[in-house]
């Protein structure tokens, strides 16, 4: 194995061609949206995914979780270690609340076959593509937002970027990246029957974007 | 590849199938069109064209650098790093490490690169169950068929044919056409298999070497699942799929979903610089990334033709290439088909045994104006096919130059040279081609088939000219 | 320039082009002892034999005037490819120098002549085939479009796919014959369902596949290349 190795990179430095590094010269997109304006954007471009959004003021997300999980039918909902004990003593009685509390084979039946819905913070949005940005750490590990056929999102305001590429800088992730950073633009989907979309293939079939101000 | 049939024959069997015509038809249109969508501004598609292209030429020029620091960093994450020269060595490697961890099942998600070096038959024949877990994939392989494109792998199969297929394997579940249906339905069956899965292998879309990340693009969470749920995840990858750095990928993600499918961004991009940590509840525990050449540090050394290897599997050039749309992916006889195709696998394979690939080509051109990071198509086959007939053969770099070079053919445009060289030649020549045009041949091959035959000219434009009084110098 | 296929197959069409230029005020002269561009053989890979071929021309055009020439794909080759042909060789440089001054017909009555046309034909109704040269090289697929619109009795039918290529490809038109008949046909379907009574184009190549093919089809739809049809418009030689 350490032979091919060897063999490989001597092919590829074994080159003729000069090797000179060309500059790249990556237009940094900036479009100078106001608050209000991502905010439109980012619910624009969720919604035409498919996914659903709400602005929601801090306060206003105790109620709307109690008004809206029963409504749709959710009898459980898996939330994170960090605001799951904030959030579960305001949540109604009927509605279980699950804490991914230990590792993942310990409970995956339970995660992949009676868990109706996860509830996620996020570390921000993407208002040009209509993306929210996940890094997944121990108190929401990965499984959270792919597993449960309900995923529930809170961005909050501050923290939407215009493009892809400001969030990256902005928050310096080259310095330090996670073990898995997501980018999550919709509910699942696939359109590889004759081109027709279908949605909740594996991943959640619904995707509810809570967008926080202060 | 085995090719069983001879290409003539398998060009003959896709021309003859009117369904499929139909199919790709209706396929093409639509990725094109979607694909139009996201481009409205011809100025402004050039300029990321542009960027696209120069930070793919510097994966390539920097490559064997790249390489090592991408090693280095992913080491770093703990995910170990493997080289395989050939595709046996690949599959050797990905089956060693099931091997060593009692690996029985495996999920696996979309990848070209292991329908490069067959890894399924390998796994298979070692006795381990490998199912594709990307709708597209299930459905072909269901069919037992091989993937045609390679974005959109059941794109020539219909409805019918799908839900025949699928209800054939699973009559448990009550037939139907609904697409909705029989996506739930695949759901229920592969979320067991998931949770279950021994170990779950994928492709890689760009592997960044700055910090040591594999990203992921896809739509249905199958590539999430097979990464994230078992405890081993194996990354295969050809070698020029690294980018220098993080910052190279938003202009790289944003060119390669609106060429491939017309969609800004995919569902899920899913960026993995380590599998599970210290402290973390899930995640691979253990991470590989295989490394494969499998021919393309070769075409890296041949300087004509390295642009080839910037190529990030868009499979636009596919979509717009109307030679594939008549003859769709099976035809070609190999993992990749279309314009990318006839270039990189007689470069792979050899000229040999795949020359007659790069006659499936009008130049029409079409290829080359969408490739989102600019190759240019059109002169690497162009090239390709002056290798096969008059290259030097003992070129190294490329098997079988010259291999195609067969004497009729050969003759033929000697005698054109010494005619349309030579303004002599060439004025007694047309003299009798255009006053005794009553001679020239009724049938031109296949020509002859689909239309009239031309006849020349009474009269050449050089006489008619002359009459007319134009100078003449 | 004439090109090989106007030559022997085309004349009228090359005729009518050298006309449309000497109608416009410029002194047109044709290099009696032109022959081709080499392209036939480049495209197959046989570039050692392009290679005298293309030699040839350049000595029939010295001087440093525009070159005309009623085809995309002859223009495209001169100007896009030589560069590739005669690489490494001595006389690269006049190779460029002749690329530099190719003009594709249309190009040059748009661009630089700015032709005014006057329309003195009946009404008809056309459908205009872009050809992939004109279109992916040259870039000059507009110009075709902008020459016919200022004809007034003239309506322009779009048919589908149009950016689609023919078929015809040169020498892929024979030895991938089959492909090419399936091609066509596509193409010629396309061109019949916009009852238009013409089809015109900048390309002998594609008038040779598409009007081939139609004719065997028995259709009544007509092909013609763009200089004379237009040359017949503002003469009202219909």
């Amino acid at each position: 194995m350490n032979n091919s190795r060897e063999i490989i990179l001597e092919r590829l430095k074994n080159n003729t061609n000069e090797t000179s590094h060309i500059k790249v010269n990556v237009a940094k997109k900036t479009y100078h949206w106001s608050k209000e304006e991502m905010i439109a954007k980012l619910s624009e471009k969720l919604q035409s995914a498919r996914a659903e959004t709400c602005v929601l003021s801090d306060a206003e997300l105790i109620d709307w979780l109690n008004e809206e999980l029963p409504k749709r039918g959710i009898r459980n909902i898996l939330i994170g270690t960090s605001i799951a004990k904030q959030l579960s003593q305001y949540i109604n009685n009927e509605i279980e609340v699950l804490k991914y509390e230990d590792s993942y084979e310990s409970w995956s039946e339970k995660l992949f076959n009676e868990t109706d819905a996860s509830i996620t913070t996020t570390i921000g949005a993407i208002a040009e593509s209509g993306s929210i940005v996940l890094h997944p750490t121990p108190h929401e590990p990965r499984l959270m937002s792919l597993v449960p056929n309900i995923h529930i999102a809170l961005v909050y305001e501050d923290t939407i970027y215009e493009t892809f590429d400001q969030i990256i800088s902005t928050q310096h992730w080259s310095e330090n990246m996670p073990t898995n950073a997501l980018l999550i633009s919709g509910p699942s989907k696939t359109a590889d029957i004759e081109q027709v979309l279908a949605y909740g293939v594996h991943g959640p079939k619904e995707l509810i974007v809570l967008i926080l101000t202060s | 590849m085995q090719q069983i049939k001879s290409l003539e024959n398998r060009i003959d069997e896709a021309l003859s199938n009117e369904q499929l015509h139909t199919n790709f038809r209706s396929a093409m249109s639509f990725l094109m069109e979607k694909r139009r969508d996201q481009f409205p501004d011809e100025k402004q598609l050039n300029n990321e064209r542009e960027v696209a292209s120069s930070i793919r030429s510097n994966s390539v020029t920097q490559l064997p650098e790249l390489l090592i620091k991408l090693e280095e960093n992913l080491e770093k994450n703990n995910i170990k790093v493997h080289w395989a020269e050939t595709d046996l060595e690949a599959n050797n490697i990905v089956y060693q490490i099931l091997k060593d961890a009692n690996a029985k099942t495996v999920v696996k998600g979309k990848s070209m690169v292991t329908e490069e070096i067959e890894l399924n038959e390998f796994l298979d024949n070692k006795g381990i169950e490998i199912l594709e877990t990307d709708l597209g994939e299930f459905l072909v392989q269901l069919a037992n068929e091989k993937p045609s494109h390679i974005v959109m792998p059941a794109i020539h199969k219909n409805r019918k044919e799908i839900s025949k297929a699928f209800f054939d394997h699973f009559p448990e579940f009550p037939y139907t056409e609904d697409v909705d249906l029989i996506t739930q339905q695949v759901r229920k069956i592969l979320r067991e298999r998931f949770r279950k899965a021994d170990a779950g292998i994928s492709g890689v879309n760009f592997a960044v070497a700055e910090t040591g990340t594999l990203c992921l693009v896809e739509n249905e969470g199958n590539g999430r699942m097979c990464t994230t749920a078992p405890p081993i995840h194996i990354a295969v990858t050809g070698i020029e799929k690294v980018v220098e750095k993080l910052s190279d990928i938003p202009p790289l993600l944003d060119i390669l979903t609106k060429s491939a499918t017309g969609q800004e961004i995919t569902t899920y991009f899913n960026m993995i610089s380590s599998p599970r940590r210290e402290g973390e509840k899930d995640g691979p525990k253990s991470m590989h990334l295989v490394l494969l050449d499998n021919g393309r540090s070769k075409i890296h050394q041949n300087n004509d033709m390295q642009e080839t290897l910037k190529c990030i599997r868009c499979g636009s050039c596919i979509n717009h290439c109307p030679v594939y749309t008549q003859l769709g992916g099976h035809a070609y006889g190999t993992v990749y088909p279309g314009p990318i195709g006839i270039t990189l696998e007689p470069q792979k394979q050899g000229i040999t045994q795949l020359g007659e690939l790069t006659s499936l080509c009008t130049m029409c051109g079409a290829c080359g104006e969408v490739c989102p990071v600019q190759i240019p198509l059109p002169k690497l086959i162009n090239k390709l096919r002056s290798e096969a007939v008059e290259g030097n053969n003992t070129n190294e770099l490329i098997e079988g130059t010259r291999s195609k070079r067969k004497p009729l053919e050969s003759l033929s445009w000697q005698v054109w040279k010494q005619v349309y060289s030579s303004p002599f030649i060439y004025s007694i020549f047309s003299k009798i081609a255009t006053k005794l045009n009553f001679i020239s041949p009724k049938k031109l091959g296949k020509w002859g088939k689909y239309r009239i035959t031309p006849r020349p000219s009474k009269q050449s434009l050089k006489e008619l000219a002359n009459q007319a009084g134009f100078d003449n110098e | 320039m004439g090109t090989c296929l106007v030559d022997l197959f085309y004349p009228k069409a090359g005729l009518a082009g050298m006309q449309l230029l000497k109608n416009a005020g410029v002194k047109v002269i044709y290099p009696s002892k032109q022959t081709c561009c080499g392209q036939p053989s480049f495209n197959s890979g046989y570039r050692k034999e392009a290679l005298p071929v293309a030699r040839s021309l350049i000595k029939c055009f010295p001087k440093d005037i525009p070159i005309v020439i009623p085809s995309g794909s002859c223009a495209g080759m001169i100007k896009y490819h030589w560069s590739e042909l005669f690489e490494g060789k001595s006389d690269i440089e006049k190779a460029l120098s002749i690329a530099e001054r190719v003009y594709e017909l249309t190009e040059f009555l748009v661009d630089k002549l700015n032709v005014e046309l006057t329309d003195l034909g009946e009404p008809t109704k056309i459908a205009i085939h872009t050809s992939c040269s004109c279109r992916n090289e040259m870039k000059v697929a507009d110009r075709i479009e902008s020459l016919v619109s200022q004809l007034s009795k003239v309506e322009v039918l779009e048919q589908e796919r149009k950016p689609e290529c023919c078929g015809f490809g040169g020498t892929f038109a024979v030895k991938q014959g089959d492909i090419s008949g399936a091609m066509v046909k596509d193409k010629t379907d396309a061109l019949k369902a916009t009852n238009a009574s013409c089809v015109v184009s900048q390309d002998c190549g594609c008038l040779m596949n598409i009007g081939g093919a139609l004719e065997k089809q028995n259709s009544q739809l007509k092909t013609q290349h763009i200089a004379q049809f237009l040359w017949d418009r503002i003469n009202a030689a219909n």
